[in-house]
Formats: C-alpha cells, sequence, structure tokens
C-alpha cells in the first residue's frame, strides 16, 4: 500500500491547488501592473503617429473576403454592424444578399465575393456588415470578418498584378505588398450595376 | 419238638384243630338260631293272636252298638230294621268265637275273657227288651231305655276289653325283651369264638412258617456268598429234617471249594511244586489244576532261557486257545526282532551322535558370528534412537512454527478483510471524486457558455471600437485622440477575445482532464475492484493456507507422537537386542553343553553296542 502511493504526491497535488484557489482569489486587477501594461500601451501609441506623420496616406478599414484581405476607406464608411438580422430579396440578382435595419433605415446588402466571383464561405454571426455611403448611394458590404482600421501610405500602392480580372480589376484601386486589396469605393457606388432597378412580371 | 416234625405232619396237625375250632363255632350258632325260632312261635300263638281276635271283639261290639243306635233312630222302616237286626246277630256271633278264642290263648287271668262273656249276655238282654219296644212302636220309650242301659253296658264291655288288651301288650313286649337278650347273647359268643379261631389260624400258621422258613434263609445267604466266591462261609444243622440234609451236604461242597482255592491261590502265588490230589474220577478241577500247574512249568523253564540271553527258543503253545502261550512266542520273536532293531538303532545312533557333534560345532561358530551382528545391530539401533530424538525434536519445532504460521495466517486474514473494507471505502471515494470532476466538468461547460458571453461582447466592443475608429477619422484633426481611444478599446477588445480563446482552451483542457480525470477514477474503481477480488483471493489463499497450515500442524503433532512412539519401539528394540544377546550367549553355552552331552551319548552308545551283543539272535 505504501508502495502504491508513493505515486501520487498527494501534497504536492495540495499545494497546487491550494495555489490555485490562492491565484482564484486573489484580486484579479493588480494596479500596478495594469498601469505598467497602460503606459507601454501608451507608449506604443504616442510612437504611431510620428510614423505615420511623415507621410500622406489614405486611411482605411480592412477586412477579409473569402481569405483574401481588402480595403476601404474610413471617408466612404459610414458604420460596421454585425450581420444580425437581414431578409433575402426575391428575384434579386445573386450578388445582393438581402435588406436589413440600421437605426429605422432599409439598406441592402452586398456580397461582393458573388461580384467578384470569389468562393463563397456560407454565413454565421462573425460576419459583418460595412455601411458605406456618399451622398448619392448606401449599401452595406458584407465582410468575413473585419482586421481593423489602418493607413495605407500612397507609396504603399502598387499597380494591380494580372491575376485581378473582371469586376476586381475594375472595383480595386490598389494592392499593397501585404496583399490587400483597396477597393475604390467612389467608383463601386457610382457603378450602375449596383443599382438594381428590375420589374418582375 | 415241632421242627423234628417232617413237614407234612406239621401241616396235617394245624389244619386239623382250625377245622374242629370251625365246627364248634357252627354248632353254638345253630343251637342258639333254634331257640330264637321257639320264641318267635311262641310270641305268635299266644299275645299276637289274642290281641288280633280281642281287636275284632271289639271292633264286632262297635258295630253292634251303632246298628242298636239305627234301630231305635229309624224304627219307622221295618224291612230296614230287620237286616240291621240280621248284621248284628252276625257281629254278635263273631264276637262269642273269638272271645272263645282268647280265652284258650290267653295266659293271663281267664277270669276276664269270662266277665267281658257275662257283660255281653247282659247287653243281649237290653237288647232284646229294646228291640221288642221298637217293635211295639214305643219308639220313645225304646230310646229311653236304650239310652240309660245299653250305653252303661256297652261302656263296661269296652273297659274289660281294654284291660285284657292292655296284659296282651305287656305279654308280647316281654316276649320281645326276651328275644333281644337271647339275639344279644348268641352274637357275643359267636363273635368271641370266631376271634379265637383267628388268633389260633394266624398262630398255627406262623409256627408252621418260621420253621421251614428259617433254615431255608440260612441256606440261601450261603449259597449268595458262594456265588459271589466267598468259601469262608461255615454251613452246618443239627436237625434232622429235609432241610438239615440239605445244609450239610452245602457244608460239604464248601469245604471243597476251600481247598481247591488254596491250591489256586498257591500256584497263583508262583508255587509251582505243588501237589494236586484228585478227590475223585470225576474230579475236573483237580484235573485241571494239575495241567496248568505242568504248563506254567513248562513257559516258566522257557522264560529261564530267555533271561539267560538264549532268544533262540521256539515256544509251542498247548492248544489254539493257549493265549499265554502264544503270548510268549510272540514276546520271544518280539524280543528277537527288537533286539535286532536295536542293535541296528545303536549303529544309527553312534551316526547321530557323530552328526550332532559337527552340527553342535558348527552352532557354536554361527553363535560366535550372531553376537558380532547383534554388537551391530546395536549400535545401529542406538544411532536410530539419536536420529529419532533428533527428529521428534525437529518435528516439535516444525509443529510450534505450523502454529505460529496459522496464527498469523489468521492475522494476515483479518487484515486482508480490512484491507478489502479499506478498499470498498476507497472504492466509494473514487465514485464520489467522479462524481465531483463530473460536476466540475458541468461548471467548466457553464463557464465555456459565459465565456462565449465574453467572446460575443469582445467582438462587439471590437466593432464598436471600429465604428469609432471611423467616426474619429471623419472628425479629422479633431478626431484624433477619439482615434487613440477607439484603438485603446480595439485593443482591449481583442485581448478579451485573445483571453476568452485562452479560456476557452482551457476549459477544453479542464475537460479533458476532467474526462481522464473520471477515466483514472473509472480505472482505479476497477484497480479497486480487482484489488478487492485479489484480496478476497488472496484471503482465500490464506485461509486456504492456514487450513493446509493446520493440517501440516496435525500432521507434524503425528509425526511428534510417532516418532515419540518409535523411540519407546527403538528402546524396546534395544532392549530385545540386548535379550537376543543374552540368548545367543545361552546358545552358546548351550551348544557347548550339548557338545559334552553327545560326547557322553558316543560313550553310551559304545556301551550298548556290548550289551547288544551279548544276545543270542541266531
Amino acid at each position: 500500500m505504501s508502495v502504491k502511493s508513493s505515486s501520487i504526491d498527494w501534497a504536492a497535488l495540495l499545494k497546487r491547488q491550494e495555489a490555485a484557489f490562492a491565484a482564484a482569489d486573489a484580486p484579479s486587477r493588480d494596479p500596478e501592473r495594469e498601469k505598467a501594461l497602460l503606459e507601454e500601451r501608451a507608449r506604443q501609441l504616442s510612437r504611431q503617429p510620428e510614423r505615420a506623420a511623415g507621410a500622406t496616406g489614405i486611411e482605411c478599414l480592412e477586412f477579409l473576403l473569402s481569405g483574401e484581405r481588402y480595403a476601404i476607406e474610413l471617408s466612404y464608411i459610414a458604420a460596421t454592424l454585425p450581420l444580425t438580422d437581414f431578409t433575402p430579396l426575391f428575384c434579386a440578382p445573386s450578388f445582393v444578399l438581402g435588406v436589413t435595419n440600421l437605426r429605422g433605415r432599409i439598406i441592402s446588402i452586398l456580397d461582393l465575393r458573388r461580384f467578384f466571383e470569389l468562393p463563397a464561405l456560407g454565413l454565421s454571426d462573425l460576419n459583418r456588415v460595412i455601411v458605406v455611403a456618399d451622398d448619392r448611394m448606401e449599401f452595406g458590404v458584407l465582410a468575413d470578418s473585419i482586421v481593423g482600421t489602418r493607413s495605407v501610405a500612397d507609396g504603399e500602392l502598387l499597380p494591380l498584378p494580372d491575376t485581378f480580372t473582371g469586376p476586381r480589376e475594375e472595383f480595386a484601386a490598389g494592392v499593397t505588398a501585404e496583399r490587400m486589396a483597396l477597393l475604390d469605393m467612389g467608383r463601386i457606388l457610382s457603378d450602375p450595376r449596383m443599382v438594381v432597378h428590375e420589374e418582375v412580371g | 419238638m415241632l421242627s423234628n416234625m417232617k413237614i407234612r405232619s406239621r401241616l396235617a396237625i394245624g389244619f386239623s384243630v382250625l377245622v374242629l375250632f370251625l365246627i364248634l363255632t357252627g354248632g353254638l350258632s345253630l343251637k342258639n338260631i333254634a331257640a330264637e325260632g321257639d320264641l318267635l312261635s311262641e310270641f305268635y300263638e299266644h299275645p299276637f293272636a289274642v290281641t288280633n281276635a280281642i281287636h275284632q271283639v271289639d271292633s264286632n261290639i262297635v258295630r253292634m252298638h251303632r246298628g242298636m243306635k239305627d234301630v231305635v233312630l229309624y224304627a219307622s222302616d221295618r224291612e230296614d230294621m230287620e237286616v240291621t237286626l240280621a248284621e248284628i246277630d252276625g257281629c254278635e256271633r263273631i264276637v262269642y268265637q273269638q272271645l272263645a278264642l282268647a280265652r284258650e290263648r290267653f295266659l293271663g287271668d281267664k277270669g276276664k275273657i269270662d266277665q267281658i262273656k257275662e257283660s255281653m249276655d247282659q247287653w243281649k238282654e237290653v237288647r232284646g227288651r229294646t228291640i221288642a219296644l221298637v217293635r211295639q212302636g214305643k219308639i220313645k220309650e225304646a230310646i229311653a231305655f236304650h239310652k240309660t242301659y245299653a250305653r252303661r253296658t256297652v261302656t263296661k264291655i269296652d273297659a274289660q276289653v281294654n284291660e285284657v288288651l292292655r296284659f296282651s301288650f305287656g305279654k308280647a313286649e316281654s316276649f320281645a325283651q326276651e328275644s333281644q337278650r337271647n339275639q344279644r347273647s348268641t352274637f357275643a359268643l359267636t363273635a368271641v369264638l370266631v376271634a379265637l379261631a383267628g388268633i389260633l389260624a394266624a398262630l398255627i400258621a406262623f409256627a408252621i412258617t418260621a420253621s421251614i422258613t428259617k433254615p431255608l434263609t440260612d441256606a440261601v445267604q450261603a449259597a449268595e456268598r458262594l456265588a459271589q466266591g466267598d468259601v469262608s462261609v461255615e454251613i452246618g444243622s443239627d436237625s434232622a429234617d429235609e432241610l438239615g440234609q440239605l445244609l450239610r451236604a452245602m457244608g460239604k461242597m464248601v469245604h471243597s471249594m476251600r481247598r481247591l482255592g488254596e491250591t489256586a491261590n498257591r500256584i497263583a502265588l508262583g508255587d509251582l511244586d505243588v501237589d494236586v490230589a484228585l478227590l475223585s474220577e470225576q474230579d475236573v478241577f483237580g484235573s485241571a489244576m494239575r495241567n496248568m500247574v505242568a504248563s506254567l512249568n513248562s513257559l516258566a523253564e522257557n522264560a529261564d532261557r530267555i533271561a539267560s540271553g538264549d532268544l533262540t527258543i521256539e515256544v509251542l503253545p498247548a492248544s489254539p486257545k493257549d493265549r499265554l502261550g502264544h503270548s510268549f512266542r510272540t514276546m520271544t520273536s518280539n524280543v528277537r526282532e527288537l533286539t535286532v532293531e536295536i542293535a541296528e538303532v545303536v549303529n544309527v545312533l553312534a551316526g547321530s551322535a557323530a552328526e550332532i557333534m559337527t552340527t553342535v560345532s558348527e552352532l557354536a561358530s554361527s553363535s560366535a558370528q550372531t553376537a558380532t551382528s547383534i554388537s551391530e545391530t546395536n549400535a545401529t539401533v542406538q544411532e536410530i534412537r539419536q536420529t529419532t530424538d533428533l527428529t521428534s525434536q525437529k518435528s516439535r519445532q516444525v509443529y510450534e512454527g505450523a502454529h505460529r504460521s496459522a496464527q498469523i495466517a489468521r492475522t494476515g486474514r483479518e487484515s486482508v478483510n480490512s484491507a478489502i473494507g479499506g478498499m470498498q471505502g476507497i472504492d466509494e471515494r473514487m465514485g464520489f471524486i467522479a462524481e465531483r470532476i463530473v460536476n466540475l466538468s458541468e461548471q467548466s461547460q457553464a463557464i465555456g457558455e459565459i465565456i462565449a458571453t465574453v467572446a460575443d461582447l469582445a467582438e462587439q466592443s471590437n466593432l464598436l471600437a471600429v465604428n469609432a475608429a471611423i467616426e474619429a477619422a471623419k472628425a479629422g484633426e479633431h478626431g484624433k485622440g477619439f482615434a487613440v481611444v477607439a484603438q485603446e478599446v480595439k485593443n482591449l477588445a481583442t485581448q478579451s477575445k485573445q483571453a476568452t480563446s485562452q479560456v476557452r482552451s482551457i476549459i477544453g483542457q479542464i475537460q479533458k482532464a476532467t474526462t481522464a480525470a473520471v477515466l483514472a477514477t473509472e480505472q482505479g474503481s476497477k484497480a479497486v475492484e480487482a484489488g478487492v477480488k485479489q484480496s478476497s483471493e488472496a484471503g482465500e489463499s490464506i485461509r486456504q493456507l492456514a487450513a493446509s497450515i493446520e493440517e501440516s500442524s496435525n500432521a507434524t503433532l503425528q509425526i511428534v507422537t510417532s516418532t515419540q512412539e518409535q523411540a519407546i519401539g527403538m528402546d524396546q528394540i534395544a532392549i530385545a537386542i540386548q535379550s537376543i544377546n543374552q540368548a545367543s550367549d545361552q546358545n552358546v553355552e548351550g551348544s557347548r553343553q550339548i557338545e559334552a552331552a553327545a560326547r557322553n551319548l558316543y560313550e553310551l552308545n559304545q556301551k550298548l553296542q556290548q550289551l547288544v551283543s551279548g544276545y543270542k539272535v541266531a
């Protein structure tokens, strides 16, 4: 029996458990540590503008579509919202996902993947809608997920590779070195194909 | 006097005396019977006849008196009266006849009969008068007359008749008394005479019988003694009768037999020189005795020759039935053969004695070998005895060890039982732990749900931060600070998301760990079950072990006892070997003695051979 008991070090186990409980009971927010963390972050943040201040760039929102990275200029973006509720529209083109209610306004949601002939991944709670608008047009663009805002310097933008064909070539303003395509939102908004005006008999 | 008479004359005299006495007695009896007859006839002649006559007189008088009464009372019927009168006259006639008979036989005063006759005559006159009055029809006078005179006369006649009757009865009585007296005296006399005759007859018979039987009895006794061989009896008689002669002859016979007996006795005592004298030509006993003496003499001569060692003689028996001669011949031939056989046996005996001597020497040497073997055996027995002691000691130790082992096994069983109990407790605790772990798992699931909510919140915060950043960008230069805040919020949201993913992964790990723990506890439980089973098996094994130890303990106990018995047996064997040793020593001693005896036997045999050679066999 004594031989068997040596395989389990109960004392060590109990010590570990005590330590775990102590950690759980301890105040989760260590003020000093938190302060240090915040200071670190502040330092990081205070450094970034210096880097950005060197050149004029385009503030844009980066997002993912079928695993590819795209970006939209912030100036066109009204808001982002989760794809909570939407109503599919019958007899609409396939790139029109449907309509949704944005604080009392009905806006349509476009699925650029269809437009760009990208493989569709299906919808989930994590899908986001980026509401874009200008003075004439307003609609939502479906995104798989939103990466975040970033600024793209003018020099960063490279001409479009040969792989961009069709609508993508048409709507992309440029591609960064990280293969992020900046969409020419003004062109998309003004494109007549976006306006669906069909009557169904 | 009687003994000198012949037996026939004695018997004749006795019978004559008895016959005389019988004649005397018969005469006396006849005389008395005649006297009795006379007395009876006299009795019949006188008192009996008179009484009868007087009775008739009396009855006829009564009839007459009654007839007279009828005449007086019933005088009216004349015819009837005449008949009655005739009857009265008949009765009167009978009365007179009977009175005459009575007067003739009456032994007393005859005057009394005459008085009755006179009274009758008077009554006749009275009757005549009465009848006359009746005939005249003077009935009443007749009645009065009859009453006055007839009754008186009849009463008188009655009295007289009674007197005569009384006398007659008295006479009859005296006759009867005389007859009885006579009878008694006759009876007494006859009885005396008969008794005397009986006594006399007995006396005579006794005297005669005694005179005959006494000498006969003597003779019979003497003859019986002779028959039994007693010749010392003396028989003799002085009487001159036939029995005396018989006894004297028997006396002579006894004398002769006595002489023969003496001679035979001398022969029996071995005196063969006796001379037997013959009493007569026909003396069979004497000649037989003489022959016997001669035959015995010849046998004695033969016996003398045999005694002197001459076994060659041939005995001739006197007759085919001569048992002694035959026996003697057989004896001599047997002795002859015996002597020959003895000679052969003596030779054999000599050889046997030599063989015995050699055997005895072998026996002595083998006894010595036996003695050495015994000493070796004794040493072996001592060794075995010591080994047995050692075995006993060791087996006792083994027994004690087995006893202790049994106790230890019992303790072990108890320990196993408590271990089984402890394991069952562990099993319960394991179940408890598994349950708790499952609870923890469920709770961590709840945490996961919460974490999902937190992740959602982080996502929303992220989106909000994006929106804020957009708004800040729209604000241009004024919104720069807000953009920083939005960035910060975005960072926080990202970190929260990371944290939630970390927590989720931790929860996943926890769930894996709990599953592993549950599995481990299940395995532990199974292990405990196996442990319980193994412990039970171990307990059973220990029990069997204890049982087998118990058996071994018993076996060792038996070994202990049997080794003790073995030790005792070894001691006995040692004692027995000691006895055998002594016996062997005695054997050696005995063989020496046997050797000496065999030597003596050999010498004896030499002597015997010499003796046997002294007999002449052929």
